[in-house]
């Protein structure tokens, strides 16, 4: 069987044994999308504009770790592990089609939900807001998030695969944890090395805010230097993140 | 006990990150200590720009954009939004879509300026859904249209012939000293001028649809005899 | 051909469980691999699989290294372990789903196992017994003609008529140049079954022999205590069984489960005898 083939029979694979999980998930995000959109709707007077995108990126990452949840949990079960690293397949077009679903179908089949449901939902509670309450996804350097979610995707994919029990929470947690320390301790490095008190903000390889005379003022990386770390961030760091679940799963042992 | 080849990666994945974001935080410490703190314009960089007659600007209104009378044609940008930044230049037509995301936690007046654009004189200005701020312009005259709940201020201008055209529940107001000949007002859909304490020679209007002019008493006492 | 050189492996890197372990097991037999709980049975057979990595030495099939699972190694083996899972679908699917993994599957075959087994064949494989879940897996590995199949524990959670069922199908099923693995602690469920017993206690292979060389070797019968050909002997209502050298050329039917008591309490003797390490 050529790669070809084999990634065909991988993905009937992978379709056949979880398109029951796959219709009830789109299900809940389709329910949980409705849900939110009313909430906001019915609650307006007490929720600014752009909304839209912030339910986006809650369906997007909460239901992204739930599709997660199910995808990798083979690596939950000895058995079910034994039996999936014995499918005749190299374990780069296993990791390859973990990615495939994970961060592109996973991606698309979200935002072709969110946009669906909508539609349906703003065609029936219309008003002077509802253009506002809407989701911009593709605008304004939004969809920048989808990159952090290709991330996000690939660390819980490492993180299945790296820790034995729980991997799914200890992930999560962890990426609470760094993000909770990169935000806080970032600003008492850029303090310790700025002699800056008044900074309130910063955010690691991109900015930092302090306060002069009442004003916030921030500052930022010259524009190359933010440019290579994007670069980095966004296609590099998944590159190296896909290796390494590669790595992960050809040192599994049951 | 040998470590995994994937261990060992993710370890110097570590020590990596730490290091660069330490060179990060140290570019970071450099360019705060070029920050001059008396600038007034310090959260600003310039954006090149060539001479125009017609400014179309639209996006939301969570930014104060500032139009100022100048000597020359420039464009200053907050930095940090760089990101929502869109410019296009054909001819004597200036584009600029000045996108954040479209809340507005704060008065119209209060937000922070995100864009300062100086200006020796302007034929025309478009705007939609912008929070703008006019002032100081001295030619002889001016074409404004307002779309899409746009709100305007207007200070210290000195125009022989002023004409808005509103719409969308979009909304002018006079501040301060303006002095104007004619002001043809074109209002509609909600939309309202104040014309607070201008000068001027005559008004000519058009009001439809929930439009609302504001004449005071002020106002009516500063006309032209 | 199964080759393992020089193994060693553990659990952890000072707790070694065999330490250069050293087996060949060529095409065309049953193997029978035999130990008491935590002997080492079931690593021993993970390390041929790769699902187990050595600390040291290597173990191949047909010249491929196990650790590193490529393709071509996987698609020589088929493993059931003792503890079976099976995806939600019906068995159709599941045909559709994996045979086309494995070049040489005979779907007929397959069928024809299930009938022996008695297993529905419109049925939701998940929602199915631990036993029924085995038998499936025991089916479509037989049906999948991989050159290596490892069993462990392949008895357990088998009633008594699957078990007979069991044996009917391995008996039937003609894997000439092919080896089969089944590894157990239940002797007595392999009497009959297999070609070549290997028995390993504490990470050592006190045995490694085929039938006939056990025939030729040791005797199975009863016997008096105090000759001193006995290596173990036992009490049984038909009288006293024992496991003596074969000094002439008696013959007698191996009785594996008296051979296995007999490699466990006098290792020393079964060593002796065959030369193992």
């Amino acid at each position: 069987m050529n790669y070809i083939k084999k990634m065909i029979a991988l993905n009937r694979r992978q379709y056949l044994e979880h398109r029951q999980f796959y219709g009830l998930l789109a299900l809940a995000i389709a329910s949980l999308l409705f849900l939110l959109f009313f909430i906001t709707w019915h609650w307006r007077e007490s929720f600014s504009g752009g909304v839209g995108n912030g339910i986006f990126l809650i369906g997007l990452f909460g239901g992204g770790a739930a599709f997660s949840a199910c995808l990798y949990q083979e690596l939950r079960h000895p058995a079910k592990t034994i039996w999936l690293l014995g499918i005749i397949a190299s374990a780069g077009q296993k990791i390859m089609l973990w990615i495939i679903y994970a961060v592109f179908l996973y991606g698309l089949g979200y935002t072709v939900i969110f946009y669906l449901i909508e539609a349906l939902f703003f065609s029936m509670a219309s008003g002077s807001q509802s253009a506002t309450m809407k989701a911009n996804v593709f605008s304004n350097g939004f969809y920048s998030f989808y990159l952090v979610f290709v991330n996000f995707q690939l660390w819980l994919l490492v993180g299945s695969l790296a820790f034995r029990k729980g991997a799914l929470i200890k992930t999560l947690l962890l990426m609470v944890l760094y993000f909770i320390i990169a935000a806080t301790g970032n600003v008492v490095l850029m303090k310790a090395m700025t002699g800056e008190n008044s900074i309130t903000s910063s955010l690691p390889f991109n900015y930092f805010q302090f306060i002069h005379d009442g004003e916030n003022i921030y500052v930022y990386l010259p524009a190359s230097i933010q440019a290579l770390i994007n670069v980095s961030y966004n296609f590099l760091l998944p590159l190296f993140l896909s290796y390494i679940a590669y790595l992960k799963f050809t040192e599994k042992e049951i | 006990m040998m470590i995994k080849k994937s261990n060992l990666l993710l370890v110097t994945f570590a020590v990596f990150f730490v290091a660069a974001l330490f060179t990060a935080d140290r570019e970071l410490a450099i360019q705060y200590r070029r920050i001059d703190l008396k600038d007034p314009f310090k959260n600003f960089g310039m954006v090149p720009v060539r001479p125009y007659k017609v400014l179309n600007i639209s996006g939301g209104n969570s930014y104060t954009v500032r139009i100022v009378q100048g000597t020359a044609y420039t464009i200053r940008l907050m930095n940090s939004r760089k990101q929502f930044f869109r410019m296009e230049q054909h001819q004597d037509t200036l584009a600029i879509n000045f996108t954040v995301s479209n809340q507005q936690y704060q008065l119209p007046e209060q937000c922070t300026t995100g864009l300062i654009l100086t200006v020796p004189a302007l034929a025309m200005i478009n705007t939609s859904g912008i929070n703008c701020e006019l002032s100081g312009l001295k030619q002889g005259s001016l074409f404004i249209t307002q779309e899409h709940e746009a709100i305007l201020r207007m200070k210290d201008l000195r125009l022989g012939s002023l004409v808005i055209n509103g719409r969308h529940s979009s909304t002018v107001t006079f501040r301060d000293s303006n002095l104007t000949d004619t002001l043809r007002l074109t209002l509609d859909e909600g939309s309202s001028v104040d014309l607070g304490p201008l000068k001027t020679r005559s008004i000519l209007t058009k009001l439809k649809g929930n439009a609302r002019l504001v004449i005071t008493a002020a106002n009516l006492n500063n006309f032209v005899k | 051909m199964i080759v393992i050189k020089d193994l060693t492996y553990g659990y952890h890197s000072r707790d070694t469980l065999f330490q250069e372990l050293n087996l060949t097991l060529p095409p065309g037999r049953v193997y029978g691999l035999l130990g008491k709980n935590g002997a080492g049975k079931s690593s021993l057979i993970k390390n041929m699989a790769g699902l187990v990595f050595p600390q040291k030495g290597s173990c191949t099939i047909n010249g491929l290294e196990a650790r590193h699972r490529r393709p071509e190694f996987l698609a020589q083996l088929y493993f059931i372990p003792e503890e079976c899972e099976l995806p939600p679908v019906t068995i159709p699917v599941f045909l559709r789903i994996y045979s086309v993994f494995y070049r040489c599957f005979d779907e007929t075959s397959f069928y024809e196992y299930l009938r022996i087994f008695n297993v529905p064949e419109k049925c939701q494989l998940h929602k199915l017994s631990f036993g029924q879940k085995k038998k499936i897996h025991i089916a479509f590995a037989l049906a999948a003609n991989t050159d290596v199949l490892i069993m462990d524990e392949p008895t357990n959670g088998l009633d008594i008529p699957s078990k007979t069922e069991f044996r009917e199908i391995i008996a039937r099923t003609r894997r000439y140049d092919k080896i089969t693995i089944m590894s157990t602690h239940q002797v007595k469920d392999l009497d009959g079954l297999i070609d070549s017993v290997i028995i390993i206690d504490q990470g050592r292979v006190l045995l490694a022999a085929d039938k006939e060389e056990i025939g030729q070797k040791l005797s199975f019968s009863a016997k008096r205590a105090g000759d001193d050909t006995i290596i173990y002997g036992i009490d049984a209502p038909g009288g006293r069984m024992t496991v003596s050298r074969n000094t002439g050329a008696e013959t007698s039917t191996l009785d594996l489960e008296l051979l296995f008591n007999a490699a466990i309490y006098n290792p020393s003797g079964i060593r002796a005898v065959f030369q193992t390490q």
